[in-house]
């Protein structure tokens, strides 16, 4: 230790295990005190190297504090205190705990300055989250829920092999910028390690899977920790990279795509999680200055606004149970605080001026435009188009306007409505002095989102998607009866893009998942008990066998043993015999 | 070196409770044996204290002569790798105590003097410096676990016994023939003093074969595994705990302290094939683990998929890899025991102990299932717990030297994950299944105090791994530059 | 009268025996007279010490030695005999046999084994054997009207002749070619004239082996130990198993080492021979075996194996190794009948050790002590005494028998540890525990510390087991 510093992480895990002991007011007490606690500490802490411990021979650093971490830092601890109070009203304690170390674990992840402790967060954040996931207690979740742990472990294997590797090839463990080592295979390895945790396609097939499935508040966890802190760890580690521009791009366009097809509330968000991660990942790729100021910025804003969508479709799901959009509707009148704090995320996402998205994903879109990249800043423009469609006209449209179904509901436990109200309050503040944020970034910002060309821009884009998607209503309307989640589209008939994105793509996304399952029942399983019988059958019984043999060649003998006096003196005579023929002529 | 034989003092103190416990009441049994217990571990604080970490000799040293016909001596000394094993057999044994505090009533005085005995033998066997000691002590711990497994044990507990009986029995037999063959051709069992000369390289091969046929058959090794599933499942929660947490290391430690340093040239030869039976344990193991019902089957044979950890990291001959292996084998020890003890007190309450009879478990019971998940965890090699550093450096080690082992170990620990966090699902997550809510199955103070060392040591272990490393650091390091030099060198020595 | 000198212990039994016969007709309980017995082994024993000097020296023409290898012997004699007297009070009663004469039998073979053992000339060695067995004869029948008992009798009778003959068959060879039966002379005309290879003296050499491996019931020659040790009472099995048996192996040794020295390519080889097939023979045989005396009968035949293994080398450490297991295997087994005797008819089955440690704790605990030393588990002597054997074996480089060994003491470990099985781990059939006489106690008592005294300090026996 160099100086007295407490890991606001490690105060999350560890304080988490406090709650299974202590009931009712004390213990929503600690709920909302640990994470408020963790902020307030990100927030005074000041930049260094804390909590070095001396392992392996190696200098393990637990607290790296440096302006790109603490940006990140403050809002996990943010998030996180939004969470607990969004789910102050559940009454399951392994939920809290696992939620507090999910979060605790993504802080330590931020502030790890060597591989070894960093692993160790990732392992634990990937433990956590499948037990939120678990946590739902529904079949469908348990399954999800596996398949979440198979990749993370997979991810988590490359990871320790890489660092392995790392290790042995320069003999260090910290954790820097790695460009120096590319090409070289602990280089891939983390690098494939850390898209896993960004959910980047094809390796991000678990993050629809798993997410949907998880608690109403587990969910709000989820969205914020994993695929973030991968982003941060690209931009430690991997900035600059070419290839991450054009796969975040895609990224971006491929989860749209998918929100658009979807009609799960909360899988639409969860697809669109991808899509903005793309961003980011593509601001990790560009590598300027700007770029990496936007995916950090990106990051911060969209893990609120997310974290705020989330809530919403959760407090819908809370209160009707409901979460397919086909089965909505006319929910406006019963949940209006709800639909208007819900609205807040939709604009922020769709980056409407004066919410924190505009002032933010802006950054990179113009860092690719910057960079001279035209086909870059097509795609996220086109992108962030469909952003808008999905998530700031369709979900709400569907959710709380549309046909009124008659459902019976009423506004979501008060709690709920306050974080959602914390998360609206941080979306606006931010989108309307982006300096309170910008100030915060690691590089100098002399960036300024508001010019008119580009504000009226935005709202073009956003007054023609809409103009389109009122027009286009009806070929939009969800099927009532639709129970899977993107089968009705093809039924209607789409366009091309859209046939194309139902057969390849679906089948692709559909294929990974579907792969995990396979993996699971027959390799690992199915395996697991042919070796089984193989074990009991087999090597035991061999075992077993010997002992079997030496008691019937026993018995055998036995038989030999006659009690004829006759027979033993032939015995005798025969080896009288035998040893006079050897004394004679053996030798 | 003291003046007072601690070591002698350490080892025979249990016999003595033991002895003690037969002349006073089955009352006092229980609180004889706990004071037996305590006593010894009390008594082994100045090893730990007064240890040198740097010297690179043995300590503690004491020489009796005792056998001058076979010029055997009575000798025993500790150095950094055998003084975590003696730390181990110290805890393990209290807990053990304490752990079958109300299980067991029946024949109570004979478990714990079987349990006392028991532990003598572990001690003893990890403070001899002669391969004559080590062999008495090797043979007479079979005696009280044959009993512990053969009179407290489940149904099937005699089958159990007697496979263990047998199977012990004839990898030790070999074991005495090799050592006999040491005898004759060297003239001495003595540790160190058997470093120094080199028998002729056919020899060593014979030599290694007899006597890693016993240490084989306690790791246990791949083929010879099957006894374990059975001792483990029938035997009492003590029995097993004793199995998992010191027996096994037995054969470990006999690998290091007898094939590394004295056969050198045949641990190179054989070095392959023992690296991919290791591998193949662990991935084996791992698979059958997953296919498992039976709770303490389940974690029997996932000891078997990290014993085997235990051998890869020997069989890589560097560091990392050694230095790895023990502090598995001390990490397995702990969180393997920890979670016999778990199972044991569950199964005090439902007496069941298949998995499909549980579910929801963290509901009634958060403080059990707190612990239950700290121990899974660690199991499942998770980063912060102790099993973690080991197969850390276990694996890196392997990626040193053989990569494609090193590639099998992740895969086993993939499994690995895989099946403790499945466990801890059915087991503790999931529906409460109906059966269960009627039962009080929350822990009380005394399982609690029971379990609560076990964490701790996971957790320091897990968060400063130094706090082992720091003693056998020295003492891996001349076991490597003894097994590495050449003959000739040796011999000059 | 320095020849008298060398027979002392051997006078004081057959005196003994002689006044109990005299006055056989007062002597109506076993209880009276077993006493008497003990006295006299004991006397028997001190005067090994008090009487003779600690050199060696010769007596009768040179033909009776009072050396230390002889005296080793006589001393296990006198224990067995005291043990086995102790032993045997009980049965005596119940069966109504003949107190006096049983007493005189026993004391007579006893003095008969003593003679054996301290012949240094074939002839007076050969009268010694035939003393023992001849009365071995009559006490395996002693009980008239157990059928058993007369039937066992008759077979070790006609096996003990034709065995007897092939010994004295093979001492004319040897008498024929070298013209001396004292040993050193037989041994020094050998090597002096060069007869080595005389086809004559090897066939001697063989029969007299075979002869000498019918008394220790070596395979081939074992056949008879089972039914015998089955159909006599408990007592006398024990102490044959204990005594003849160490007589044989003690004849053995003296007429290997000494007699046929030169031709030792031949006997170790012979030896080699014997004990692999006593070894996994006995071993194996055993394991089929449901009653507990017929069990150790076969056990005994393995161990006979296992102490043969001393004399492969030749040398002395070997040889000083052989005498050593016989000492330890005669107190073990001692024990082991004790303990069948102790728990009386329900001993003679192995079912009868049903939960036996509920029963009777003491009794199976020491039972166990003796199973786990006949298994030869540190720290009983059993171990200490196995490992000096191998450990001869291996010198010799006969490192293949050396394995074959253990792994049959692994089998033996089965049979034996199945007893242990039947007393710990399983639930008595009926709970009733007889008093143990104080006789039974104590002999079991004085095995039980042999048995452990001799494990943890193997050195006490190995001081004194001195080869001629």
């Amino acid at each position: 230790m160099t100086r007295e510093w407490i890991h606001p992480g490690l105060l999350l895990i560890a304080g988490a295990w406090i709650l299974p002991f202590c009931k009712g007011r004390t213990k929503r007490a600690v709920m909302i005190l640990l994470p408020a606690a963790a902020l307030v500490e990100c927030v005074v802490m000041q930049p260094g190297t804390y909590g070095v411990v001396r392992l392996l021979g190696q200098e393990v650093i637990f607290g790296r504090v440096d302006r790109l971490a603490l940006v990140f830092s403050y809002v996990f601890a943010l998030v996180a205190l939004i969470g607990m109070v969004y789910s102050l009203h559940v009454n399951d304690d392994a939920q809290h705990v696992a939620a507090l170390t999910y979060a605790g674990a993504a802080l330590g992840a931020v502030f790890a300055g060597d591989f070894l402790s960093l692993f160790l967060f990732w392992e634990l954040m990937a433990l956590s989250a499948a037990i939120l996931v678990l946590l739902r207690r529904r079949p469908a979740a348990v399954a999800a829920g596996f398949r979440y742990v198979l990749v993370h472990i997979f991810g988590g294997l490359c990871l320790l092999a890489g660092i392995v590797l790392h290790w042995s090839h320069t003999g260090s463990l910290r954790f820097g910028d790695l460009s120096p080592y590319a090409g070289s295979a602990a280089f891939t390895l983390i690098l494939i390690a850390f898209l896993v945790n960004a959910a980047v396609p094809p390796l991000g097939a678990w993050l629809p899977d798993a997410y949907p499935e998880a608690t109403a508040t587990g969910a709000v966890f989820l969205t914020a920790f994993t695929t973030k802190s991968a982003v941060y760890a690209l931009i430690r580690g991997f900035a600059g990279t070419e290839i991450l521009v054009w796969w975040g791009a895609a990224m971006a366009v491929y989860g749209v795509v998918y929100a658009v097809l979807e009609n799960d509330a909360r899988r639409l968000l969860a697809y669109h999680i991808i899509s903005q991660v793309g961003y980011m990942i593509c601001g990790v790729g560009l590598g300027t200055e700007l770029a990496l100021n936007g995916a950090t910025a990106h990051a911060f804003a969209h893990i609120l606004y997310k974290a705020l969508l989330f809530m919403g479709a959760g407090a819908v799901l809370q209160v009707t149970g409901l979460r397919k959009l086909s089965d909505m509707g006319g929910l406006y009148k019963m949940m209006p605080r709800t639909l208007s704090l819900y609205m807040v995320g939709a604009f922020a996402i769709s980056a409407v001026p004066l919410f924190s998205g505009f002032v933010t994903k802006s950054m990179v879109v113009s860092a690719a435009g910057e960079s001279h990249r035209a086909a870059i800043y097509l795609l996220l423009t086109l992108a962030s188009s469909g952003t808008f469609l999905h998530t700031g006209l369709k979900l709400p449209y569907y959710m709380f306007f549309g046909r009124d179904r008659g459902l019976r509901a009423e506004e979501p436990p008060r709690n709920m409505l306050v974080a959602m109200g914390l998360a609206a309050v941080a979306c606006v503040v931010i989108g309307v002095v982006p300096v309170v944020l910008y100030s915060q970034l690691p590089y100098r910002v002399d960036y300024i989102p508001f010019t008119v060309r580009h504000v009226t821009a935005t709202l073009g884009l956003l007054g023609f998607t809409a103009l389109g998607f009122f027009l286009l209503l009806k070929q939009l309307d969800p099927e009532p009866v639709v129970s899977l989640d993107t089968d009705w589209f093809y039924r209607r008939g789409g366009t091309a893009v859209q046939n194309f994105a139902q057969g390849a793509l679906a089948r692709l996304e559909g294929s990974v998942s579907r792969l995990s399952d396979v993996v699971m029942q027959r390799f690992v399983l199915g395996v697991g008990a042919q070796l089984r019988d193989i074990d009991l059958r087999g090597v035991d019984a061999m075992m077993v066998g010997i002992g079997r043999l030496t008691e019937e060649v026993s018995c055998d003998l036995t038989l030999a043993m006659s009690g004829h006096v006759q027979r033993y003196a032939l015995i005798m005579a025969a080896g009288i015999l035998a040893g006079v023929a050897l004394a004679v002529f053996g030798l | 070196m003291t003046t007072f034989p601690i070591l002698t003092v350490i080892t025979f103190l249990p016999l003595l409770a033991g002895a003690a416990i037969f002349l006073c009441g089955a009352r006092v049994a229980r609180w004889l044996a706990l004071a037996g217990s305590l006593a010894t571990l009390a008594v082994s604080v100045p090893l730990y204290l007064h240890f040198d970490k740097t010297s690179t000799g043995l300590q503690f040293v004491e020489s009796v002569p005792w056998i001058p016909s076979w010029n055997v001596e009575y000798t025993m000394g500790i150095d950094g790798i055998s003084l975590p094993f003696i730390f181990l057999s110290t805890v393990v044994s209290v807990l053990c105590v304490g752990a079958s505090w109300t299980a067991v009533q029946v024949r109570v005085r004979e478990f714990y003097a079987a349990l006392l005995l028991a532990e003598t033998a572990m001690i003893g066997l990890f403070a001899a410096t002669t391969v004559f000691l080590f062999y008495v002590f090797w043979e007479l711990m079979i005696v009280p676990m044959f009993l512990l497994i053969g009179v407290w044990g489940g149904p099937r507990r005699i089958h159990a016994a007697i496979k263990f009986l047998l199977f012990t029995l004839a990898g030790s037999v070999l074991m005495l023939v090799g050592l006999i063959t040491l005898l004759r051709t060297s003239g001495t069992l003595d540790f160190e003093a058997l470093a120094t000369m080199r028998p002729s390289a056919q020899l060593q091969s014979w030599l290694f074969v007899a006597f890693t046929a016993a240490f084989a058959v306690k790791v246990p090794m791949f083929p010879v595994h099957t006894w374990l599933p059975d001792a483990h499942t029938e035997a009492p929660t003590a029995g097993s705990v004793i199995l998992a947490g010191i027996l096994l290391k037995m054969g470990g430690y006999g690998l290091l302290r007898i094939a590394l340093p004295i056969l050198p040239d045949a641990v190179r030869l054989f070095r392959t094939p023992m690296l991919a039976l290791s591998a193949l344990a662990i991935v084996y193991g791992a698979y059958v683990t997953l296919a498992q019902t039976d709770v303490k089957r389940l974690i029997a044979y996932s000891s078997i998929s990290h014993m085997g950890f235990v051998t890869l990291g020997i069989f890589t001959l560097n560091r990392n890899g050694v230095e790895g292996a023990i502090l598995q084998m001390v990490n397995h020890g702990i969180v393997t025991g920890a979670l016999f003890l778990c199972v044991g007190m569950i199964y005090e309450r439902t007496h069941t102990r298949e998995i499909v009879a549980y579910g929801g478990v963290a509901k009634l019971a958060p403080v059990y299932s707190t612990f239950l998940a700290l121990f899974c965890l660690a199991a499942a090699g998770l980063p912060g717990l102790n099993s973690f550093v080991g197969e850390f450096l276990i694996i890196s080690g392997a990626f040193d030297t053989r990569p494609w082992y090193g590639v099998m170990a992740v895969w086993g620990v993939a499994l690995g994950t895989t099946y403790i966090l499945w466990l801890y699902y059915r087991v503790a997550l999931g529906e409460v299944k109906p059966g269960l809510r009627a039962l009080r199955l929350e822990l009380d103070l005394r399982e609690v105090a029971t379990l609560a060392p076990m964490a701790a040591l996971a957790l320091t272990i897990g968060l400063y791994p130094e706090s082992v490393l720091s003693f056998l650091r020295v003492s891996v390091e001349q076991l490597l530059v003894a097994s590495a030099a050449q003959v000739g060198v040796a011999g000059g020595m | 009268m320095t020849d008298l000198v060398t027979v002392v212990p051997e006078l004081i039994l057959s005196g003994t025996a002689v006044v109990l016969i005299l006055v056989a007709r007062r002597v109506r309980r076993a209880r009276s007279a077993a006493p008497w017995v003990v006295v006299a082994a004991v006397a028997a024993a001190f005067s090994l010490w008090a009487f003779s000097p600690a050199t060696s020296m010769t007596g009768f023409g040179g033909t009776i030695a009072s050396d230390r290898y002889a005296r080793f012997f006589s001393l296990l004699f006198s224990g067995n005999l005291a043990l086995a007297a102790l032993l045997s009070v009980r049965h005596l009663d119940s069966e109504r046999v003949q107190p006096a004469e049983y007493f005189a039998l026993l004391l007579l073979a006893s003095t008969g084994m003593m003679f054996a053992v301290a012949a240094v000339d074939l002839l007076i060695l050969y009268l010694g054997l035939e003393l023992m067995t001849l009365c071995s004869y009559v006490l395996v029948g002693i009980v008239r009207d157990k059928p058993a008992g007369n039937e066992a009798s008759i077979k070790y009778f006609f096996l003990g002749s034709f065995a007897s003959a092939l010994l004295l068959y093979g001492i004319a060879l040897t008498y024929g070619v070298t013209g001396a039966t004292d040993f050193s002379a037989i041994a020094s005309t050998v090597s002096r004239n060069g007869v080595t290879r005389h086809p004559m003296l090897l066939a001697g050499v063989g029969l007299v082996s075979g002869g000498l491996a019918f008394k220790i019931a070596a395979v081939p020659f074992h056949a008879w130990a089972p039914d015998v040790y089955q159909g006599a009472m408990a007592p006398v099995a024990a102490f044959l198993s204990a005594g003849s048996k160490a007589a044989g192996l003690a004849a053995f040794v003296r007429v290997c080492l000494v007699a046929f020295a030169p031709e030792q390519r031949i006997w170790s080889v012979m030896v080699v021979a014997l004990a692999a097939l006593s070894v996994m023979t006995g071993s194996l045989l055993a394991i089929s075996q449901s009653r507990m005396k017929r069990m150790l009968a076969y056990s005994s035949i393995a161990h006979a194996g296992y102490a043969l293994l001393g004399l492969v080398p030749g040398t002395p450490e070997g040889a000083s190794a052989t005498m050593t297991y016989a000492f330890v295997y005669a107190f073990m087994t001692l024990g082991a009948f004790g303990v069948v005797i102790a728990l009386g008819p329900r001993g003679e089955n192995l079912n009868g050790y049903r939960g036996l440690s509920t029963t009777a704790p003491g009794t199976a605990a020491v039972m166990f002590l003796f199973l786990l030393s006949l298994t030869g588990i540190p720290p009983t002597a059993g171990f200490t005494a196995k490992f000096a054997v191998i450990l001869s074996a291996v010198r010799a480089g006969y490192i293949g028998l050396a394995v074959l060994a253990v792994l049959c003491s692994v089998v033996s470990a089965f049979f034996y540890l199945r007893v242990a099985v039947l007393m710990y781990m399983t639930e008595p059939q009926e709970s009733e525990s007889a008093r143990l006489p104080v006789s039974v106690v104590a002999a079991l008592a004085i095995a039980a510390a042999v048995t452990i005294v001799g494990g943890i300090f193997p050195n006490t026996l190995a001081v004194w087991a001195i080869p001629p």
